[in-house]
Order: C-alpha cells, then sequence, then structure tokens
C-alpha cells in the first residue's frame, strides 16, 4: 500500500507542485490549505508523513507543529521559505526541515528518509 | 567536437536534464511576490506560463548555436518571449516584477550550470567564455523581447488591465 503524506501549503502552486512531485513517486497525497484544514485531516487519516509550511492563515505554522506533536501522529517535514523563524525548541519537534526553494530532489530524499 | 562545442552540447544536455528543477525552483521564488499574495486561486501553470518554452530557446542556443531569425520580431522565441510579458500584465502583474521574475530566471539557470556542469567535465578558461557568450546571448534576448513588449503595453491605452478574477 502507498505511503501517505499530507501536504500542508496555502501557495496553491506550491501545493500543486508538492502533490505532482509526491504522487510521482508514488505517494498518495492530500492537501490541506490552511493550518485548521491541515489539523483536522492530521487527525482523521493519520497520514505516514506531514509536510509543513510555516505561513498559513490562521494557525501558524509553529503553533500547528506543536500540536502535531502533541498529537503524537506522522512526523512532520517542515518546508519553508524561513525557517529561521522557528525557535529552537519548535525546531527541534520537526523530523526535517528544508527551505525554500528547494530543489527537487533533496525534496524527494528527505521524505523517502523520513518514510523509510 | 571542438572543445567549445562539447561545453555546449554538455550544458544544453544538462539544462534538458534538469529543467524541471530550475522552473520549479524559480516558481517557488516568485510566489513570494507581491502580486501572489491573496492569489491562491493560481495554479502552478498559469505562475510557470512560458519559463518551460524559455529554457528550451535557451537550451536550443545551446545545442545548435546562435539563432538570430529565431530572435527577431516574429521569430519563435521572440514570440514566445513577448506572449509570457503580455500573459503576465493579463495576471496583473506589474512590468518591474516581471523584470525581477526574469533575473531569478537568469539565476536559476546559471545555479544549476555552475552547480553541476563542473562535476561533469573539466572547464577550461576557453569553456567558460564559450558558454557565458551563449548563455547570456539567449538570455538577454529573451529579456529584450520581453521588455520589448512591456515597454509596449506601458505606453498603449491598455495599461493597466486589472488582474484576473479569481476562478468561480
Amino acid at each position: 500500500m502507498a505511503k501517505s503524506v499530507l501536504v500542508i501549503e496555502d501557495e496553491g502552486a506550491i501545493a500543486e507542485m508538492l502533490q505532482m512531485l509526491l504522487a510521482d513517486e508514488g505517494y498518495a497525497v492530500r492537501v490541506a490549505r490552511t493550518g485548521a484544514e491541515g489539523l483536522e485531516q492530521a487527525r482523521a487519516e493519520t497520514p505516514d508523513l506531514i509536510t509543513l509550511d510555516l505561513s498559513l492563515p490562521g494557525v501558524d505554522g509553529a503553533t500547528l507543529l506543536r500540536a502535531l506533536h502533541a498529537d503524537g501522529g506522522a512526523p512532520v517535514l517542515v518546508i519553508s521559505a524561513h525557517p529561521e523563524v522557528l525557535a529552537p525548541a519548535d525546531r527541534a519537534l520537526a523530523a526535517a526541515v528544508l527551505g525554500k526553494p528547494f530543489d527537487i530532489d533533496d525534496m524527494l530524499a528527505s521524505v523517502a528518509g523520513l518514510l523509510r | 567536437m571542438e572543445p567549445s562545442s562539447l561545453v555546449l552540447s554538455r550544458a544544453a544536455a544538462l539544462l534538458s536534464q534538469r529543467h524541471a528543477n530550475i522552473e520549479l525552483r524559480w516558481a517557488q521564488r516568485v510566489v513570494t511576490f507581491g502580486h501572489y499574495q491573496g492569489r491562491g486561486d493560481l495554479h502552478l501553470a498559469d505562475v510557470l506560463d512560458h519559463m518551460p518554452l524559455l529554457t528550451e530557446a535557451i537550451i536550443a542556443v545551446l545545442r545548435d548555436g546562435h539563432q538570430p531569425d529565431a530572435f527577431q520580431p516574429g521569430g519563435e522565441f521572440y514570440t514566445r518571449a513577448r506572449t509570457h510579458a503580455w500573459t503576465r500584465h493579463e495576471q496583473g502583474v506589474r512590468p518591474e516584477e516581471v523584470i525581477d521574475e526574469l533575473r531569478i530566471f537568469r539565476t536559476e539557470i546559471w545555479r544549476e550550470l555552475r552547480k553541476r556542469l563542473p562535476r561533469e567535465m573539466p572547464l577550461t578558461a576557453e569553456d567558460v567564455f564559450v558558454l557565458e557568450e551563449h548563455v547570456n546571448y539567449a538570455l538577454d534576448l529573451i529579456v529584450g523581447a520581453c521588455l520589448q513588449a512591456l515597454r509596449e503595453l506601458e505606453t498603449s491605452d491598455l495599461w493597466p488591465l486589472p488582474p484576473l478574477a479569481a476562478e468561480e
């Protein structure tokens, strides 16, 4: 059965890009465009991995990261243009952090590594 | 094959192989610009627009040499660049932001070449000169055609058009 990835990303074009790249690798991909929607989907669908943008409308990425970690669910790959905004304590909650713009192969290697 | 031809054909092959990475890195950078704020409705294809075709124009120059006819008004690459500028105009992107997008395009093209080409072959000074000359030739003509189109739009009654409406 395909591993599942929940992409939490508000930028439509970037969400589409991640969905396309991950689906091409055989992952089952769902997309949430807000923090609230992401948290709801993470709890309802228990994905194997979550990719999380930090700049989200409503619930900010750091708050969402803490909530996802408290749920004890899937590892979280933070993908952000400004990962430096994460406080060290929050950064430690992420399974990995990837800056934007990312290279396709770096992103896919991070995802594969976390799902291994 | 002449040594300088070798570097150009390797560079063309590299850009062909890596064009998706170039364009997707470019897209990640440009969506942070002001005109994309609140435009979550724009699809990746809207953001990319003609960029893949512009990358192909650079690859064609590296593979086949200078192509003055293609960059003349009415030529294939000239038309691609103009159409890109027009589409951006229709999307509500300001001309200075189109220029910034093209600057980032140049940066991403060179990033890929500088990062990967030396891993594939040892580069002589002459290789670097020839490569610089061909890539910049293509990029400068692409930017020039876009600028010409933007200048015409700026001075016409068509400017400014409202941004595209969000999808229903």
